[in-house]
C-alpha cells in the first residue's frame, strides 16, 4: 500500500495525504463534538494541551528520522548511478584503444545497456520486479564481450585491465542499487509515525474544542503539516519510483557522448 | 478598470501569447526535418528489418574476390567473433547485396543500377577497378546519395578535386604515391635512365602509367615509349616499340583480368631476347598469386610495387584473428593486396551508419545518408588493418602510407613475411605540394 502510494505522482500523493488527514480530522472532530460531554471538554482540553508538546515532538522526531533516512537512501542510489557512469566512462575510454571494430562494438553494447537503465530498469525497480528488466542481460552481454577480448592476444594489458575494472565496478554499482531498490521503509517506524500523527491530530482537536474556533485555525494548520510530512515520506520513499528518484541525467549524457563518437579516437571534432 | 488599462492588459496578454508561440515554434522553424524535405536522403529501417550493404566487386579478379571475403568477414565480426555467423548492427542483421563491377565503365554502371534497385541500400564496398567507378558507379551512387568506398581503386582522377563525386571514398592508396615510389626505385635503386610504359586503356592502368612517367621524368629519366596494349599494335606492337628503344626499365601497370593480362605482357617481355636486360616492374594489380603461377620460373626477378604489407603482417589482430578467419572462409590466404582495405571499408560504412542512425521507439532506425557522408569526412586517424585512415573531402581515406617494391618470387602474396627490396613512406600532400 505504502509502496504503491510512493510510486504515484507527487500531486496524487499530496492529495491522498491531505484527504486522509483532513478526513480523519473531520471524523474525529465530529465524534468529539457528538460524544464528548461539554463538562468534560475543559479538563480533557487541559490534559490534551499538556500532551501536545510530547506528541508533537514524537511525530517530528519520527518523520524527521524517516525523511532523513529515505533521503540518505536516495542520495546513496544517486551516488551508485554516478559510480556506474564513472565506471562506464572508464570502460568507454579503455575501449578506445582497441581496433576500431572492437571499440565500436563494445560502445554499441554500452549504449544498449545504459539506455535501458532510465527506462526499463527504473520501471522494473519501481514495480519491485527487477527480474523483468532487460538491463541485467545487456550487462551480461557486455561482460561477455569484455571477457572474450581478455582472452585475445592483441589488446594491451593496460586496456584490458582498465576495461575489466570498469565492467566490474559497473556490475557492483548495479548490484548496489538493486539492493537499495529491494529495501523498503521500516514498517514499525512508519506505523509508529502514523499513530503519532493520529494522536497529534486527536490531541489538537480536543484542545481546539476546549479553546473554541480561534484555536481551530491552529489545529487545521497542524493537520496540514501532518499531511505534508506524511506526503513527504511517501514521496521520497523508493529511489526509483515516485516524484523523487535517482536522476538519470548523467547516464543520458554519457549515452549521448558515446553515440556522438566521443570515445572513438578516429572521429575528429570530438 | 479604465478602457486604456483594459487595452494595455489585452496588448500585454497578446504579446505574451505571441512570445509563447514563438518559443514553441522556434525549434521546428529552425531545424526542418531533412528526411521530410528529401526522402531519397534517408532510409527507414523497421525493427527486425535488415540493413542493406552492397558490394560492387569483380568476381573474376582475385582482388575483387578477396574484397568480397573481407566484407563478409567484417559483417561476421560485428558480434566480436569470426564464427561464420553474421553479426548485427544496431540490433539489425546485415543483408549483403553483391554485384559484379565487370572491371569496366559499363559493368560499373550496370552493377550500380542493380544495387540501387534496393531503396534502402546504405552503402557500397567497391568497385574493384577504377574504370568501373570513374564517371560510372561513383556518379550513379552519388546521385542517389549512397556512400561508396572502394578498397582497390587507385586512379588519381577519382579523387581529383575537379571531378570527385561527393559520396565516393576509397581506402586504397592513391596511385600518385605508387608512381612516385616505383619511379624512385627505377631511377635511384635500379639506376634506370630510360623507361617504357605498357598500359591498358583502363582508368587505373593509363593513369598510373602517366603518373609513373611524369615522376620518372621529374627525377631525370626519359620515357622512351608508351604503348597501349589494346591499341592498334596490341601486345606485339608494344613489345616491338620497346625492343627498338631497349629501355632500362619496363613498367607494366596492368591488371590480371584484362586482355592481354599483366601475366601475358610480362611473359611476352621475357620471351624477347632484346628485352632480357630490361628490368620489369609491375603494379599492385598484378601482385597476385595467379601471376606467379602463370609465369612460373619466368616470374623470378620481376619487381612488384604496392602497399607495404609489413605493417599489416605485424598487426596482432591481423595475425591472430583476421588472417586465420580469412583462411577458414576462403580456403587460402589472400591472393591479392587489397583484402584489408575492404575490411576497413566495410567497417567505415558500419561506423558511419552508427553515427547517422536515429534510433526509433520499438527498435527501428532512420538513417540519413548525408550524415553518413559527414561521418566519413570526420574520420581522422582510424587505425585500420590497411593502415591509418583520414578521409579527405575529395574521398582519399588513405592519405599516405608506405609503398614497397618486392622481387619475385618473394612477394607478400606467397610469403607474408616477404622483405621489400625498396620501401618509402609518402603522403598525397607531400606529392601535391612538392616538385
Amino acid at each position: 500500500m505504502s509502496s504503491s502510494l510512493s510510486a504515484a505522482p507527487g500531486l496524487v500523493i499530496l492529495a491522498v495525504c491531505l484527504i486522509v488527514a483532513f478526513g480523519f480530522a473531520g471524523l474525529v472532530a465530529y465524534l468529539l463534538r457528538r460524544y464528548l460531554p461539554p463538562g468534560l471538554r475543559e479538563p480533557s482540553g487541559a490534559t490534551a494541551a499538556a500532551y501536545m508538546t510530547a506528541f508533537g515532538s514524537l511525530f517530528a522526531f519520527l518523520t524527521g528520522f524517516l525523511i532523513n533516512s529515505e533521503y540518505a537512501t536516495l542520495k546513496s542510489a544517486q551516488s551508485y548511478v554516478g559510480q556506474e557512469v564513472a565506471a562506464a566512462t572508464q570502460l568507454a575510454s579503455a575501449s578506445a584503444t582497441l581496433p576500431p571494430p572492437d571499440a565500436a562494438r563494445i560502445q554499441d553494447e554500452m549504449v544498449v545497456y545504459l539506455s535501458s537503465l532510465p527506462g526499463a530498469e527504473w520501471r522494473a525497480l519501481s514495480q519491485r520486479r527487477p527480474d523483468s528488466s532487460p538491463s541485467g542481460q545487456y550487462l551480461s552481454d557486455l561482460q561477455q564481450q569484455v571477457y572474450t577480448l581478455s582472452e585475445r592476444k592483441y589488446p594491451s594489458s593496460a586496456a584490458l585491465s582498465s576495461m575489466a575494472g570498469g565492467i566490474e565496478e559497473m556490475t557492483q554499482a548495479r548490484r548496489q542499487w538493486l539492493a537499495i531498490a529491494a529495501s523498503s521503509l521500516p514498517l514499525p517506524l512508519l506505523v509508529l509515525c502514523v499513530v503519532a500523527a493520529a494522536a497529534l491530530i486527536l490531541n489538537a482537536l480536543v484542545v481546539a474544542i476546549r479553546s473554541g474556533s480561534r484555536y481551530s485555525i491552529v489545529a487545521t494548520g497542524l493537520v496540514l503539516i501532518v499531511a505534508l510530512d506524511i506526503a513527504a515520506i511517501a514521496a521520497i520513499t523508493g529511489p526509483f519510483q515516485g516524484p523523487f528518484i535517482a536522476k538519470p541525467e548523467p547516464i543520458v549524457k554519457l549515452v549521448n557522448e558515446i553515440q556522438d563518437g566521443r570515445y572513438k579516437p578516429w572521429i575528429s571534432g570530438q | 478598470m479604465s478602457r486604456r488599462a483594459k487595452l494595455a492588459a489585452g496588448g500585454a496578454a497578446a504579446c505574451l501569447l505571441a512570445l509563447l508561440l514563438a518559443v514553441v515554434m522556434w525549434p521546428s522553424a529552425n531545424a526542418p526535418d531533412p528526411c521530410a524535405a528529401d526522402s531519397s536522403r534517408c532510409a527507414t529501417i523497421a525493427a527486425g528489418e535488415p540493413i542493406y550493404l552492397g558490394t560492387l566487386l569483380s568476381d573474376t579478379d582475385t582482388q575483387g574476390i578477396d574484397a568480397l571475403t573481407s566484407t563478409e568477414l567484417a559483417i561476421d565480426y560485428l558480434d566480436g567473433r569470426f564464427d561464420g555467423i553474421g553479426g548485427r548492427l544496431l540490433d539489425h542483421p546485415i543483408s549483403l547485396v553483391s554485384e559484379n563491377d565487370g572491371c569496366s565503365p559499363e559493368g560499373g554502371r550496370l552493377g550500380a543500377e542493380r544495387l540501387l534497385q534496393e531503396d534502402k541500400l546504405l552503402g557500397v564496398v567497391g568497385p574493384t577497378c577504377s574504370s568501373s567507378a570513374l564517371d560510372a558507379a561513383d556518379a550513379l551512387l552519388t546521385a542517389r546519395k549512397t556512400p561508396i568506398i572502394s578498397p582497390s581503386n587507385s586512379a588519381p582522377s577519382l579523387t581529383d578535386a575537379e571531378r570527385h563525386q561527393r559520396y565516393y571514398f576509397r581506402t586504397a592508396l592513391n596511385d600518385l604515391l605508387q608512381a612516385e615510389v616505383a619511379s624512385a626505385f627505377a631511377y635511384e635503386k635500379l639506376g634506370g635512365r630510360t623507361a617504357a610504359v605498357m598500359f591498358s586503356p583502363s582508368a587505373y592502368s593509363s593513369q598510373l602509367g602517366v603518373a609513373f612517367g611524369n615522376r620518372f621524368k621529374l627525377k631525370g629519366g626519359t620515357v622512351v615509349s608508351r604503348s597501349n596494349l589494346e591499341g592498334s599494335g596490341g601486345l606485339t606492337g608494344a613489345i616491338r616499340a620497346a625492343e627498338r628503344k631497349k629501355p632500362d626499365v619496363i613498367f607494366v601497370p596492368v591488371q590480371m583480368s584484362t586482355k592481354p593480362s599483366c601475366a601475358d605482357t610480362v611473359a611476352a617481355i621475357r620471351a624477347s631476347a632484346t628485352l632480357r636486360a630490361s628490368r620489369v616492374i609491375v603494379s599492385e594489380a598484378c601482385q597476385d598469386r595467379t601471376f606467379l603461377t602463370a609465369l612460373g620460373k619466368e616470374a623470378a626477378g620481376v619487381f612488384a610495387s604496392g602497399p607495404d604489407a609489413g605493417d599489416t603482417a605485424r598487426d596482432p589482430f591481423y595475425q591472430s584473428e583476421y588472417l586465420p578467419a580469412f583462411k577458414r572462409s576462403s580456403g587460402a590466404a589472400p591472393a591479392g593486396v587489397f583484402d584489408t582495405n575492404a575490411f576497413d571499408a566495410a567497417n567505415l560504412i558500419f561506423d558511419a551508419i552508427r553515427q547517422a542512425a536515429e534510433r526509433q521507439p520499438g527498435g527501428g532506425l532512420v538513417v540519413d545518408r548525408e550524415k553518413m557522408r559527414s561521418a566519413l569526412l570526420e574520420v581522422k586517424g582510424y587505425s585500420g588493418l590497411s593502415g591509418t585512415l583520414d578521409c579527405s573531402t575529395t574521398g582519399d581515406c588513405a592519405q599516405g602510407g608506405r609503398i614497397a617494391v618486392y622481387k619475385a618470387p618473394d612477394w607478400p602474396v606467397l610469403n607474408p613475411k616477404a622483405k621489400p627490396v625498396f620501401s618509402q613512406s609518402k603522403s598525397i600532400v607531400e606529392l601535391l605540394t612538392g616538385p
